[in-house]
């Protein structure tokens, strides 16, 4: 496994203090997982064919590398929340005829950089990349959907959508009884329901 | 019983309800009736305190002043207003949002009456009001009035972009409710709605102003001369 270049990737927002992390890599396959991160590199290479779950809490400063190998078909909800400081960076690879459909959703609550990448070189498959981002405080949040679809039998979509409570949604949702601190709990115990 | 008094509301520093006055009894259907633009939705969000409305006058309800009651505790007091266009809260389940607003949340009975209403079979994970045509997005808000079992009902246009049948439906859910002792708001542009409900008394509203209050022999007059007369 190549660990690639935290450094190219994530330019401006990398902390040289990363050079010293330890790097943790596993080999995980056809497996929903749950990841505490505390300081060091996380490198995972999750080979799939099947739909998974994955959590993965952050309360330090790490960085995390996942690499997805798909086959046939396999549809990925990944959960984030980061207390800390998060460079993610997950690349997605599409094997020939497979079909997956990835979401991410994050929690911020303090520094989140993340680089998705839904890469599909074979022919004759599809997949979609969602991101969906909750920020509470003063966060500092970048997330960055990138598509490559270089096989003209396959297709790819992808979007990323930051989760607000407009003042109408809180006008309604205030006309049924509830306080502003409860519709706040109700769409946080949402979005962490994957 | 709901009062209100003397009742000015400006949007935007423009007067668009003027001196209203009126008593709503308990356990009475009113209806409220007029052209668009006439004030009519205003005066809904006005009672449930629309922060975006600036108000003189007094609401009163159940004895308690609600003038400027925050909205919240207004539904708590047992009123409940269905909006005329509800906003799609896609992160939002409405298992969630029951789940929290139902002490006794009773999954079959609320699948049950989905079926009963047409709606998608997956209406409890979707997102409130997410992806809804304006036909069903009402519907589910009659849904959550029933669940809700509350005493005041401000329904508004609660008709509209409805069939024939469903709105049949409607009408047999408001005389049920009145018969067990709800009091209900109707508000509507179309006044062949009323018809076949136990109204009692029926507002005109034009340019923000109370015009008329009658009983229902003035759904004939509206009907043949529409609003034009007042």
């Amino acid at each position: 496994m190549d660990i690639p270049d935290f450094k190219q990737i994530f330019r401006k927002y990398y902390d040289k203090e990363f050079d010293n992390y330890d790097i943790e890599k596993k080999i995980i396959e056809n497996e929903s997982f749950e990841l505490k991160c505390n300081k060091k590199i996380y490198f995972n290479e999750i080979k799939l064919s099947k739909n998974i779950k994955i959590k993965l809490e952050n309360e330090d400063k790490s960085i995390v590398y996942n690499r997805f190998i798909i086959k046939d078909k396999s549809d990925i909800k990944m959960l984030v929340i980061n207390k800390g400081h998060l460079l993610i960076y997950n690349e997605i690879l599409l094997d020939s005829n497979s079909v997956s459909n990835f979401e991410e959703r994050y929690v911020n609550y303090d520094k989140l950089i993340n680089r998705s990448e839904l890469i599909i070189e074979k022919e004759n498959s599809k997949g979609s990349l969602n991101q969906y981002l909750l920020e509470y405080g003063n966060t500092f949040s970048v997330l960055i959907p990138i598509l490559k679809v270089t096989n003209y039998s396959s297709k790819g979509f992808h979007g990323s959508k930051i989760v607000k409570i407009l003042p109408n949604m809180q006008f309604y949702l205030n006309s049924l009884g509830i306080n502003k601190k409860d519709i706040e709990r109700l769409i946080f115990e949402d979005f962490i329901y994957i | 019983m709901l009062i209100i008094e003397n009742l000015n509301v400006y949007a935007e520093d423009k007067k668009i309800l003027d001196n209203i006055n009126l008593v709503v009894k308990d356990n009475e259907v009113i209806a409220i009736i007029g052209p668009n633009g006439s004030g009519k939705s205003s005066l809904a969000r006005a009672i449930i305190n629309d922060q975006k409305l600036k108000k003189e006058g007094k609401i009163i309800y159940n004895n308690t002043d609600i003038t400027n009651l925050e909205t919240e505790e207004i539904a708590r007091l047992g009123i409940f207003y269905s909006f005329q266009e509800p906003p799609e809260i896609e992160n939002l389940r409405l298992r969630t949002l029951l789940k929290f607003l139902l002490k006794d949340y009773d999954e079959n009975k609320i699948l049950e009456l989905g079926r009963e209403f047409n709606l998608p079979e997956d209406f409890l994970d979707r997102g409130v009001f997410y992806n809804y045509s304006g036909g069903e997005k009402r519907k589910l808000n009659l849904l959550i009035a029933i669940l809700l079992n509350k005493d005041l009902y401000i329904f508004d246009e609660i008709d509209s972009g409805i069939d024939i049948e469903f709105q049949k439906k409607i009408k047999n859910i408001i005389n049920e409710l009145k018969k067990s002792g709800k009091t209900i708001m109707i508000i509507t542009h179309n006044i062949k709605f009323l018809k076949d409900i136990d109204v009692d008394k029926i507002v005109v509203m034009k340019d923000g102003k109370i015009i008329s209050i009658s009983g229902k022999e003035i759904i004939d007059i509206v009907e043949k001369y529409g609003y034009s007369g007042f």
